[in-house]
């Protein structure tokens, strides 16, 4: 139709700003993603040793991924990983929706309720370094505060991160404590923007408390749950920062999860196409999450202004 | 009747209860905070001792001048910000600009869709990922160890997420005041800057805050990057769990130096953190 | 001053779904035209369409016999009142109403005359520094509708403005509204959903259905000759009665529906069979009237409103029809008796397509 012709051209003026808009985003987007996703992915084909000067790619097929899923350390440390967020995000749930449900309550004074609120954000805003180092003295076995209050009670001295066997434990129990406030943030977000009637309407039917929190209140959060999960356990599995200050990996590996492990086979150990290749299967491996996670969170826009 | 003004005791009991349990998530997520302080402020006669000195009567600073007579120190602090601001600033604007595109203008060949995956899968990869093509390439330039390839480096993890915000502001923003602009004789240009970015300044800086948050806070990268010249205050804290491992006066003092600049922003702006939290869960 | 405007063949389709099919409307300038109809019928998307805010799949758009199909809103020279008032938040009164002449690059000293004199004409002088936000719902609108008239424009479209003010302030400004277009001789393009006001306001009016027009005229014309069953219950309020019914020719001609049977003048051409018989409420009352015909009838329920009462009669076969009391009726629930319907006022409607007979 001679119409869709001339409506190009109307169009044209608006869409042309648009392109100068999106160009540095694009420029953005292929410099920090795409060429260097695409590096690495040949880098994970490729024999290379950065120690030899002049050295080139020498494409080796899928020798670096053979190598890298025959090694133990591998599959040890995507162990690691798996246990450290299957028993992180199950107590982060319980213990979050508790204290969502704590703070929430009319029982409890409304003021103290935000403030506690407002305290929580604390963890979150903390560098995960310094969580680190701040749970390394607290958690010292000889001169640590927590040791010491355990005695008094009757128990310990535990050996927490100094010792191989309590280390991962109590990188666990420092997960849940440092962000147990993710869940309880988006928790009572969601709490509080419950339409007020039906809670109201049960209450008049005669519902106790407990009815209405398990009965009316927990299943219109459903939707809040799923997309806490997802990206809980996104975050989980791409845990670096926080137990690279906590352990550094230790004792011996016991604490090394799976980006430790990609680290430190790059920069320690300077294998770097076994590096790419072990990033690539963790990256396909997180795939099919991130993009139901993208479908939960991201709606398209319907109309434009252009239409 | 009386009943109204007595409690049955089962409610004082449950109230006795719910008290006890709030003060507990106080005490266990503010003493990791006054511990941190504390030791950042103790003499060092008080850290080896058993039982731990819990409340010490005599505090010194001396911790934070040792840390702040280092240049190094300083180095480490001036670079973190001097990064943190570019990159934040960089990011926020790009990322408004491409979020202001996707949420308004339909682009020829599906390009909106295809771009706003693109991007939003970029914000769920792995940093890991990208740490190791990023040391290799910014050797090859010669940037290791300068604030430029963190400020890219940063740019690029930040982009994402600025995008995302802003994509969900503009997609609650009301299209009909941009189309008054629009008959008001605004051309698209003029629409972005004398209508939109107004209205958009708070979700900016909202979005800002974040980005300077996860930014200054940030280790992988600075730690694969840099070795000193433009090494980073994260990095510099993490290098006590080698070297001086012992120095637990100064370690402290740094990371309270590190934590203050975050926590004062964040406290004053607290009301919008929750939203950038549970942002993907609820939006708006 | 004023400029004609002319929608061609107008059709705008959605994929596979077509919301405007082929709709020809003129208006001459200097009216006061209304785009009426329930929504969904493609009204505002003839307005989007006119402001350039949407662009048509096929048809052309002319102001002043010029061809602005592929033209901007600036380059058309359009003026807009949003349903929402679409004011702009950060902006003061007084910047708001600038902000068109800003953008056209009027000189200073002109534009502060003008937002004087607009905000004169409107009586929002005391406003014009405060923000959108401080304002009443009634004020923003005033704000909105002064920066349509600022400038010269071409056309004024007014997207529903009044649907957001209160009842009691929306028939008021309704009149006044009126009154400003009258005077200012823009040629106005109104769209509505509420057929009380395009009766009011109107000049001409334009009925829509399904993005077909069914009917444009004076809102006289339109309310006294409806095109089809449509129009003729979509205008007028109470609704017109429209009941199946059927037409005999013996010695006499008559219209039976149910147990009400009504005599027709001998002059009327209506073949006998099956049609849609239509009854204004105005011309069904208990009150005898010369022209009328009695029919027996119950009443079921009045509504009182004053100066008039809309009246819920039942027929003895069940049929119940509504009629309207000028005077508020005595007669309550219960009155069982003669109703008298004016036969000279009866429309009729083919079964099949609805059209008018």
């Amino acid at each position: 139709m001679a119409i869709a012709n001339a409506f190009t051209r109307f169009a044209r003026d608006d869409r042309k700003v648009a392109l100068l808009f999106l160009l540095p985003g694009l420029a953005v987007l292929v410099l920090t993603y795409l060429f260097p996703l695409i590096y690495s992915l040949v880098l994970s084909f490729s024999e290379w040793d950065i120690r030899k000067p002049g050295s080139r790619f020498e494409p080796v097929g899928f020798d670096n991924y053979a190598d890298i899923l025959t090694d133990s350390d591998f599959w040890a440390a995507g162990w690691r990983s798996t246990v450290y967020s299957v028993v992180s995000l199950p107590i982060q749930l319980v213990l979050g929706t508790l204290i969502a449900v704590l703070l929430t309550s009319p029982r409890v004074n409304s003021k103290l309720g935000a403030f506690t609120r407002i305290t929580m954000l604390i963890p979150l805003m903390l560098p995960p370094v310094v969580l680190g180092i701040l749970w390394r003295l607290i958690l010292n076995v000889n001169y640590g505060p927590a040791n010491h209050i355990l005695g008094l009670v009757g128990f310990g001295p535990l050996s927490f991160v100094s010792s191989a066997e309590t280390a991962l434990a109590t990188a666990i129990f420092v997960e849940v404590l440092a962000n147990t406030s993710v869940v309880v943030m988006i928790l009572i977000g969601g709490i509080l923007a419950l339409p007020p009637d039906p809670l109201r309407a049960a209450e008049v039917d005669g519902a106790g408390p407990w009815r209405i929190l398990l009965e009316i209140k927990l299943p219109q959060l459903a939707s809040y749950y799923l997309i806490i999960i997802l990206i809980r356990v996104m975050d989980l599995l791409k845990t670096f920062d926080f137990i690279y200050a906590l352990t550094g990996g230790g004792p011996g590996s016991s604490t090394i999860v799976f980006n430790l492990f990609i680290y430190r086979e790059g920069q320690r150990f300077l294998n770097y196409p076994g590096a790419s290749a072990a990033s690539w299967v963790f990256l396909v491996a997180l795939l099919p999450l991130s993009f139901w996670l993208l479908r939960k969170a991201v709606r398209p826009t319907d109309t434009y202004l252009n239409d | 009747m009386i009943r109204r003004y007595s409690h049955p005791p089962r409610e004082i009991v449950a109230r006795i209860a719910l008290y006890v349990a709030v003060l507990a998530v106080l005490v266990v997520v503010l003493f990791p905070i006054y511990w941190l302080v504390l030791n950042s402020l103790k003499y060092q006669r008080d850290f080896f001792t058993n039982p731990p000195v819990f409340f010490a009567t005599q505090l010194t600073l001396d911790h934070y001048r040792g840390v702040l007579s280092n240049p190094l120190n300083r180095q480490y602090l001036w670079n973190t910000f001097v990064v943190t601001t570019v990159a934040t600033i960089i990011a926020t604007f790009v990322g408004t600009l491409c979020a202001y595109v996707l949420a308004r203008i339909r682009m020829p060949f599906r390009l909106n869709g295809t771009l706003l995956v693109a991007i939003l899968i970029s914000r769920l990869f792995p940093p890991v990922s990208l740490a190791i093509p990023y040391y290799l390439l910014m050797r090859n330039f010669g940037l290791l160890d300068t604030r430029l390839a963190l400020v890219i480096a940063y740019v690029g993890l930040a982009l994402p997420f600025v995008t995302w915000l802003m994509l969900t502001f503009f997609q609650d923003l009301p299209k009909e005041i941009e189309r008054a602009a629009m008959v008001d004789g605004c051309t698209m240009f003029q629409r972005f800057r004398w209508v939109v970015l107004p209205m958009s300044v708070t979700s900016m800086i909202v979005s800002g805050i974040f980005v300077f948050m996860g930014v200054w806070n940030e280790l992988l990268f600075a730690l694969t990057l840099t070795a000193l010249r433009a090494k980073t205050v994260s990095v510099a804290i993490s290098s006590f769990v080698g070297d001086n491992a012992l120095d637990w006066g100064q370690m402290s003092a740094l990371s309270v130096l590190s934590f203050m600049p975050i926590l004062i922003l964040a406290l004053s702006v607290q009301r919008f953190l929750v939203r950038g939290i549970s942002f993907g869960a609820v939006k708006g | 001053m004023a400029s004609s405007l002319r929608l061609e063949n107008i059709t705008k389709t959605f994929g596979s779904v077509t919301v405007i099919d082929d709709v020809t409307i003129d208006i001459e300038p200097g009216r006061f035209v209304t785009l009426v109809g329930p929504s969904g019928c493609g009204k505002s998307t003839l307005l989007n369409m006119t402001a350039s805010l949407e662009r048509p799949t096929d048809g052309r758009i002319l102001i002043d016999g010029r061809d602005v199909t592929m033209m901007t809103a600036r380059q058309r020279g359009i003026a807009m009142v949003f349903q929402s008032y679409a004011l702009y938040p950060h902006l003061t009164v007084r910047q708001n109403l600038a902000f068109p002449l800003r953008v056209q690059k009027v000189a200073k000293p002109e534009i502060t005359k003008k937002v004087l004199q607009a905000a004169d004409l409107m009586e929002i002088g005391h406003l014009l520094d405060r923000k959108p936000r401080e304002l009443s719902g009634g004020q923003r609108q005033r704000v909105a509708i002064s920066r349509a008239i600022i400038r010269p424009a071409t056309v004024c479209l007014l997207d529903e403005p009044l649907s957001n003010l209160d009842a009691a302030l929306r028939v008021r400004v309704r009149g006044e509204l009126k009154l400003l277009f009258s005077r200012m001789e823009t040629t106005t393009m109104f769209v509505t959903h509420d057929q009380s006001e395009a009766m009011t306001m109107s000049d001409s009016i334009v009925v829509l259905k399904d993005g077909k027009v069914q009917q444009q005229g004076t809102p006289l014309e339109v309310y006294r000759n409806p095109a089809n069953e449509f129009v003729a219950t979509f205008i007028g309020s109470p609704q017109m009665n429209v009941l199946d019914a059927r037409i005999e020719r013996t010695d006499e001609v008559v219209v039976h529906a149910g147990s009400i049977r009504l005599p027709l003048p001998e002059s009327t051409l209506l073949p006998s069979g099956r049609v849609r018989l239509g009854i204004r409420p105005e011309f069904i009352t208990a009150a005898p009237v010369s022209d009328g015909t009695p029919v027996t009838a119950k009443i079921e329920l009045v509504e009182h409103m004053g100066n008039s009462a809309i009246v819920h009669y039942r027929f003895a076969d069940g049929t119940s029809l509504i009629g309207l009391e000028m005077i508020d009726t005595q007669i309550g629930v219960g009155w069982e008796g003669a109703v008298y319907i004016d036969t000279q006022r009866l429309k009729f409607f083919d079964t099949a397509t609805g059209q008018a007979i």
